[in-house]
């Protein structure tokens, strides 16, 4: 009904004078940018997901510095060990330091959702434009992602696994196959209405070149959405890869990634709790966050929507 | 005069937003008569549709909006009703018709199944005389072919048609009084004086009260008896339709008339505009809210503000200049 | 409306091709030799011979694509290389859990999501509007294995309500079949449930900020049936679409959640038989969800039609 940004900007009485219309628009820019500013701060929301989303990647990052043990490391004496002041969150049926490979698990499970996230950005966009570009480059390349689209992400990214062979790197080949069709849809869809606009047309009155109007007018007006679905790509990416490493299916075996402990977990589970809870809570979490900032970059970008 | 339905006492409406409350309409007062048309006009945003929107309570009392002052509907006042008791009320004996048929039907019913709901609310009648009735007002409302009308949705139906299918609507239950808002807004020029021709046929054929809400003065000029004219959510004068086109004492309103094109205008001759626009809600004008675009706006005008005063026997006006314009005519 | 639903069902045709190519090429376009994978390590030149010879693989990759379509289009989905068993009668015997599975989950998603989400709509603000955001934002956050593994943890391990693997078939009694399956149907469902309830919320809100529920209230109309059928059939449409999503995700998301509660269905078998490289059965069992999933996009559509008079015409 009652909308803020739209009613919060006082227009000043219409004026003749062009210099006061640029001030005008500068004034409501600015306006415009502090009600996103606000809005993403007072959203408790964003800011929690953005807290979660930066501790989780220093976590990664300095996981060499702040674990005192080796995530491989084996100690049969000690296996299966509760919480305790040595090893925070207990060790595994082999003695490793679950700490460890928990925060180690980290590193595993960003890496490949921020690859997978760049990289299903990237060739989405790549495909979405030139599919938009193209009547028969969009007839082929949409047919093939309807085709893709409806076999279910993580049957597809199981298949693929099997064929391509449990690796980390195939992980992420596979996720990218899987993510890359919805994105590539919605690229073309944004870059349809792109090119719809007026100043596209007078681009291309112009003269300017295909590539050009491509990469130089409409890549840049079609990113705002873009960036947010990364995020959410991000966010499943890190849940498909626990999923496939829980079956077996994802990054082999010794590599402490979260889902290849959830898996060891599941085996002992009527004895060490700890080592479903603590791996399990971190991919929850961290997937939380993810979806909490893509929430929030979207406000942020368009604060009308919602 | 004829009968008094309708009395609206002081009548404030305020909404529940982000930043606290926000007065949308402050202090009006009117009267509706039975058989009359009464035109409120406005620039849009001066409160005419909250007005009938609150006279009718349709608005979210838990969440949006706080009421207060009186309406009183044949003595009774409407916000001492429960809203079990106001669902009596609305459409049976105040009805409603809204300027955009297509979003205000509901799309995934026939319209005669739209119509005959309205019967089978408020009277007792069985399924089979409801579709007659509804059938009956599908052809008083002048569209041919009712019969074969009845089991189209709305989106079958063209512009015209549809908001004559709302007007049966709200006119099933021959209500006392008619809320129209903005009615013909979204229509065509020609559609729309013949939904306009409508509304006034009804109107004499029922004999009830109709509230005409528009920013269209021709469209008043042509067709009411009675005119409020609406700021900034308060009423800045009333009066016969002679009174506000003939003598209108308020200079926003003499703005409005001096802005509707003419016919019999110089080609190039540039159209009166009312300078600056309404302020935003909230950032109500200290003084006479008209008093920052008002031409003749003077000291007393920026800091007091004036009351609707009765100026003569049928005209009403608030300006602190106005007694002083009267007298010259 | 006939003519409607014949386009619907054409419309269906080009899609499930791609499907078949997009699932034919996965398999088929593997850089190495299926056979050899298949059989491991310790195959012989011969035996590896053989196979390809009996899958077909020495043929040109059109006519092998060709071969399979025809043979599936019989009923032939091809033989097990594991265990010489019909790939059919594998999917057979695996399908009744899988089946009792999705519908257990998504009665439970759907009997608590939709009320829960039009009671979030129409008192917005309100704590059970906030609880209501707050359940569908954990249910995307928490995948299926996730809960499935902290409810087997809280309701197996410590609370001792729930077995925590076991499947009892229907033939051992309805209450007994329903225990051994209500952790993993929750597990399954509540992301579902979670999408239900943004959903149903979200259209809900949409539908009751509209003209024609004004007009309706407006009209007199009172609130249970300004609810229940002026809003709800509009939301319907809504409904239908996450249903369908629902249907297909309570089926794809079988595989891991059977897997991790021992439940013998088609996920199950499904995962085994990556450890085992048994191609044909991934691949058919995917190819099945799939023209299953299309199937049910094709009956959404169609049932679109039915709610929402606008789109028959379009």
């Amino acid at each position: 009904m009652m909308r803020e940004g739209a009613i919060s900007v006082e227009l000043p009485y219409v004026s003749e004078g062009m210099d006061e219309m640029e001030q005008l628009r500068r004034s409501l820019e600015k306006e415009q940018r502090g009600i996103r500013i606000r809005r993403f701060t007072k959203n408790r929301g964003s800011v929690f997901g953005l807290t979660v989303v930066t501790v989780m990647v220093m976590l990664a990052v300095l996981a060499p510095v702040i674990c005192r043990y080796d995530p491989l490391a084996l100690d049969t004496v000690n296996r299966l060990q509760g919480s305790s002041p040595e090893h925070w969150f207990g060790t595994d049926s082999m003695g490793r330091d679950v700490f460890a490979r928990v925060l180690y698990g980290a590193r595993i499970s960003l890496t490949v959702g921020f690859l997978v996230g760049i990289t299903t950005g990237f060739l989405g966009v790549l495909i979405g434009l030139y599919a938009s570009a193209n009547k028969v480059a969009d007839n082929i390349l949409m047919r093939i992602c309807d085709g893709l689209k409806a076999i279910p992400s993580t049957l597809l990214a199981i298949t693929l696994m099997t064929v391509l062979g449990a690796d980390i790197k195939n992980v992420v080949i596979s996720l990218v196959v899987v993510s890359v069709p919805g994105m590539a849809r919605l690229a073309r869809g944004q870059a349809m209405v792109v090119r719809e606009q007026t100043y596209i047309e007078s681009m291309k009155c112009l003269g300017a070149g295909k590539t050009r109007i491509l990469w130089k007018h409409i890549a840049p007006n079609i990113i705002s959405p873009v960036i947010v679905q990364v995020t959410f790509v991000f966010a499943s990416a890190i849940i498909t890869e626990a999923a496939l490493s829980f079956l077996g299916a994802g990054v082999p075996a010794p590599a402490p990634s979260w889902g290849n402990i959830l898996n060891e977990g599941k085996g002992v589970i009527y004895t060490a709790w700890w080592l479903v809870l603590y791996p399990g809570a971190f991919t929850a979490l961290t997937v939380l966050g993810l979806n909490l900032l893509g929430d929030g970059i979207r406000d942020f970008i368009d604060p009308m929507s919602n | 005069m004829a009968e008094r339905i309708l009395e609206v006492d002081n009548l404030c409406t305020q909404f529940k937003t982000e930043r606290g409350l926000l007065k949308a309409i402050d202090g009006v007062s009117f009267e509706v008569y039975r058989g009359e048309m009464l035109g409120i006009v406005g620039e849009s945003g001066c409160g005419k549709s909250v007005t009938s929107q609150s006279i009718l309570r349709l608005y979210d009392e838990k969440n949006l909006a706080v009421y207060s002052g009186q309406v009183r509907f044949e003595g009774q006042n409407l916000f001492d009703l429960s809203q079990k008791e106001m669902q009596k009320i609305r459409g049976a004996r105040i009805s409603m018709v809204f300027q955009d048929a297509l979003s205000s039907l509901n799309p995934v019913f026939t319209v005669g199944n739209q119509i005959m709901e309205a019967l089978m609310i408020h009277q007792n009648i069985s399924k089979k005389d409801a579709r007659e009735k509804a059938v009956k007002m599908l052809g008083m409302v002048g569209i041919p072919d009712p019969e074969g009308r009845f089991f189209q949705y709305p989106f079958e139906l063209s512009g015209g048609m549809r908001q004559r299918v709302m007007i049966a609507v709200a006119l099933a239950c021959r209500p006392d009084i008619l809320i129209a808002d903005e009615p013909t807004t979204a229509l065509d020029v020609t559609i729309q004086a013949q939904i306009m021709d409508l509304m006034v046929e009804m109107n004499r054929k029922l004999d009830m009260g109709v509230m005409l809400i528009t920013h269209d003065l021709a469209v008043v000029a042509e067709t009411c008896h009675r005119v409020l004219v609406m700021y900034l959510g308060q009423i800045v004068e009333e009066g016969l339709v002679e009174d506000i086109f003939d003598r209108p004492l308020h200079p926003y309103t003499k703005g409005l008339i001096a802005s509707i094109p003419k016919l019999d205008s110089q080609k190039g001759e540039k159209l009166h505009q009312i300078k600056g626009t309404v302020p935003v809600l909230g950032k109500v004008p200290e003084g006479c809210r008209f008093a920052p675009r008002c031409p003749y706006a003077g000291a007393e005008c920026r800091t007091k503000a004036p009351e609707l005063k009765k100026v003569n026997e049928s005209q009403k006006v608030r300006c602190h200049l106005a007694d002083r314009r009267a007298d010259r005519g | 409306m006939i003519k409607f639903i014949g386009k619907r069902i054409l419309s269906v045709l080009p899609v499930l091709l791609v499907v078949s190519v997009v699932i034919f090429s996965l398999v088929h376009l593997v850089p190495g030799d299926p056979a050899a994978a298949m059989l491991g390590d310790l195959a012989t030149e011969q035996d590896i011979a053989a196979l390809r010879a009996r899958m077909g693989l020495d043929r040109p990759l059109a006519q092998q694509y060709f071969i399979w379509v025809g043979n599936l289009l019989r009923g032939d989905f091809g033989v097990s290389v594991v265990n010489n068993e019909t790939v059919a009668s594998m999917i057979f015997s695996h399908i009744k859990p899988t089946i009792s599975l999705a519908i257990y989950s998504l009665c439970i998603a759907a009997c608590i999501a939709v009320p829960m989400g039009m009671v979030a709509a129409r008192n917005k603000g309100s704590a059970a509007d906030h609880g209501v955001t707050a359940v569908s934002l954990a249910g995307i956050s928490l995948p299926s294995f996730l809960l499935g593994l902290f409810l087997m943890l809280l309701f197996g391990v410590k609370l001792r309500w729930f077995p925590v693997s076991g499947y009892k078939g229907l033939e051992e009694g309805l209450g007994a079949h329903l225990k051994s399956l209500t952790l993993p149907a929750v597990a399954l469902g509540f992301m579902n449930a979670a999408l239900m309830m943004r959903m149903t919320r979200a259209s809900m809100l949409e539908v009751l900020g509209s003209d024609y529920i004004k007009m309706a209230r407006a009209k007199g109309v009172r609130e249970f049936s300004l609810m229940a059928k002026h809003a709800f059939k509009n939301t319907l449409v809504t409904l239908i679409t996450v249903f369908g999503q629902s249907v297909i995700q309570a089926l794809s998301g079988a595989a891991v959640v059977e897997s991790m509660f021992a439940i013998p269905g088609l996920g199950q078998l499904m995962v085994n038989s990556i450890g085992r490289r048994d191609y044909y059965v991934i691949q058919t069992i995917v190819l099945l969800i799939a023209v299953f999933n299309v199937l049910v996009n094709m009956v959404v559509d169609i049932l679109y039609g039915c709610v929402d008079p606008r789109v028959r015409v379009n």
